[in-house]
């Protein structure tokens, strides 16, 4: 997102960025460092998990094969990507509960959904694609108003 | 399997919302903004519909929902 959002085209002007999180006080030092450096943006602590629940309280072992080496692999590819990007993680807090991104309108209602798929980097395209109909009837209810 | 909206832009089907999604009420949902300046520090908590609204640009906003920051 922060790639989408930095790029020479700005496919998300327009639009302001935000996230929800599920915990504090568990690993703040790794909080802080995800704030400054991967996501600048207004953090807010969604401590029901009302957000997620609204995503279908998804698990990262949703639509995960059973098999061992199938698991490997996908674990291996995961911390391939994450090398590649320069992104450390650890393992502190809860982190089986999946989320996604959520696209809002300038009323303030949700437009379009991605949910959160483990292992699978988001398609750009396919989200995209929503963000430039989500500016098209923005224009047209603009257009309206006049 | 993909919608073509009035605009005749094609979003996938991933992309639609769910009726758990669409039926979600937001002005009922609270979320605590976090303030970095000194350490983690949380502050009084505001309806979801406040925070969509005040972090909305010109055509919307975008939220992600974090599985785990660290």
């Amino acid at each position: 997102m922060l790639r989408l959002s930095a790029r020479e085209d700005s496919p998300l002007d327009g639009f302001n960025l935000f996230g929800i999180i599920k915990e504090t006080g568990v690993d703040d030092l790794g909080l802080e460092e995800f704030h400054s450096q991967y996501f600048p943006f207004p953090l807010y602590l969604d401590e029901e998990l009302k957000f997620y629940e609204a995503f279908g309280k998804g698990s990262i072992f949703s639509g995960l094969s059973w098999n061992p080496l199938t698991i490997y692999r996908s674990m291996k590819e995961v911390g391939k990507r994450l090398k590649e990007k320069e992104i450390e993680g650890n393992l502190k807090g809860e982190g089986l509960t999946t989320g996604g991104f959520l696209i809002f309108g300038s009323d303030g209602e949700p437009k379009y959904m991605y949910p959160e798929e483990t292992g699978i980097p988001i398609d750009e395209d396919i989200f995209l694609q929503a963000v430039k109909d989500v500016r098209y009837n923005n224009r047209q209810s603009i257009q309206k108003e006049l | 399997m993909a919608g073509v909206t009035q605009g005749g832009i094609i979003v996938a089907e991933k992309m639609q919302l769910t009726p758990t999604m669409r039926n979600t009420d937001f002005s009922s949902v609270s979320l605590l903004p976090i303030d970095f300046t000194v350490g983690v520090q949380t502050m009084t908590p505001i309806t979801a519909t406040e925070a969509i609204l005040s972090n909305s640009g010109r055509v919307g906003s975008i939220v992600f929902a974090v599985r785990r920051p660290g």
